[in-house]
């Protein structure tokens, strides 16, 4: 699972009322090389939530993305392959995402998130 | 259009006869007790379509077209679409059928059923190179896991038929969609499998003197429309395909929706279908729909649904009454014309 997609996943039990972003637990992650496509890139920035992004590719060990963006830095090459690494080539293979406000545990396996509630949940 | 579909030796019971008994659970039994009505049992369609990641037919005619048709309405859209959510149904023929339209470049592919998105999984490899960043979760259509306005398109390919609450799993989409997002399903309509309906009612009027449950009900054409203004999708617009797909026996019919995990999945379905019916069933079927070569006919309605999230730039209809000229005005201007 890229962060990418965990920074568009959310938690939907049953009176939670904020349940982004995701936490994050890492039992195995890898790099997976892709390839860089800048435009990919200019695309997704206004749709990512930074500080999402940033927690999450602290916790995958990957602390080189800035706290504090704007759009400005999308023209520096160098901004845009720290980006990149952590959006799309961060992988998280074995782990779970936790519920903000429940802390409730949902598996990833094999880099797939298993988002389904229990009956009690919904 | 129609096509046969290759015939594959049976058994000596037929698959659709050897189904266990399975009791009336207290997890469904708690069902009903929530709020929201239960008519589908979703453990059930979990498993009915981890079973289907694998008896799928690869690049089955019926699905591939299906996801064609759906896809094919992303071709009148000069809006592109960066980020897509596909949600269950016929996934992988609708990643194979994507071929780059809609400017899709991230993808999230979402099955309750952990079975059919590792199939999806494994089979991206084999996706045409079209720049799509894919990726899997395990999700429900009813519990979308799914941040609001993050999400550009909503993708579902025969998959929203199977929820208990329509309106509800729409609305969720809508959620998630961002302002403009557009929402492109293709669900099964009330007019599917008609002849197989007709077969075994009659034949469980003659065996067993009454009827039960065994085709789950699906939302008619007329109920769409409804669903998409009530799910506060704006520009709605449904239309209807049917498909008639060929078959050399009711029981490779079984089989077919077997394989795409398309079986009854009601909670108040009866658990077996008795032997003598079953017979009954596609001995009446043939001898009322069969045609000269032996092979008999199943109809699928499938209804396609578009919706909008609201923004501002859409086009909206004027306020009532805001009109300054008067149809009997215009009437008598085309009339002293003529």
């Amino acid at each position: 699972m890229r962060l990418l997609t965990h920074n568009m996943l959310s938690s939907n039990i049953k009176g939670v009322a904020n349940g982004f972003p995701l936490g994050l637990e890492v039992q195995k992650f890898v790099e997976k090389q892709v390839d860089f496509n800048p435009d990919f890139l200019k695309n997704m920035f206004p749709k990512i939530e930074w500080k999402a992004l940033v927690t999450a590719a602290k916790t995958m060990g990957y602390a080189e993305l800035p706290e504090e963006v704007e759009s400005s830095m999308l023209e520096s090459e160098d901004f845009l392959q720290k980006f990149h690494h952590a959006l799309l080539e961060l992988h998280l293979e074995e782990g779970a995402l936790i519920c903000p406000e429940t802390g409730r545990r949902f598996a990833v396996t094999k880099g797939i998130p298993n988002m389904l509630l229990h009956e009690d949940e919904v | 259009m129609s096509w046969s579909l290759c015939t594959r030796k049976m058994k000596s019971i037929p698959l659709f006869l050897r189904r266990g008994f399975v009791p009336f659970s207290s997890e469904s039994i708690e069902g009903f007790q929530n709020s929201m009505p239960k008519i589908f049992d979703r453990h059930l369609k979990c498993k009915q379509r981890d079973r289907a990641a694998w008896l799928m037919r690869p690049n089955d005619p019926f699905l591939d077209t299906v996801a064609e048709n759906m896809l094919d309405r992303l071709e009148d859209c000069k809006k592109t679409f960066p980020t897509a959510l596909c949600l269950g149904g016929s996934l992988e023929a609708t990643r194979r059928m994507l071929r780059g339209r809609g400017g899709i470049q991230k993808l999230i592919m979402m099955d309750p059923s952990s079975d059919m998105v590792q199939l999806c999984q494994s089979k991206e490899a084999d996706m045409p190179k079209d720049n799509v960043e894919t990726s899997f979760v395990v999700g429900d259509e009813e519990l979308l896991p799914m941040e609001e306005n993050s999400i550009d398109i909503v993708l579902s390919c025969l998959g929203l038929h199977w929820t208990n609450d329509l309106p509800g799993a729409m609305i969720q989409c809508r959620l998630a969609l961002k302002p403009d997002g557009l929402f492109l399903a293709a669900i099964l309509g009330g007019e599917t499998l008609k002849e197989l309906r007709l077969a075994c009612t009659i034949a469980q009027i003659e065996r067993e003197g009454g009827i039960s449950p065994h085709l789950s009900p699906l939302a008619q054409v007329r109920d769409a429309g409804n669903l998409l203004t009530r799910a506060g999708f704006t520009l709605p617009s449904v239309d209807v395909d049917e498909y008639t797909v060929r078959y050399d026996s009711a029981i490779e019919l079984i089989e077919h929706l077997r394989a795409m995990g398309e079986t009854n999945a009601l909670f108040q379905r009866s658990n077996i279908l008795n032997r003598d019916t079953a017979l009954a069933t596609a001995a009446i079927y043939q001898t009322m729909f069969g045609a000269e070569d032996g092979t008999i006919p199943a109809t699928f309605q499938v209804i396609f649904m578009t919706g909008w999230k609201e923004h501002p730039s859409q086009q909206k209809a004027k306020q009532r009454g805001s009109a300054t000229i008067s149809f009997k005005d215009i009437k008598k201007q085309f009339s002293k014309e003529s």
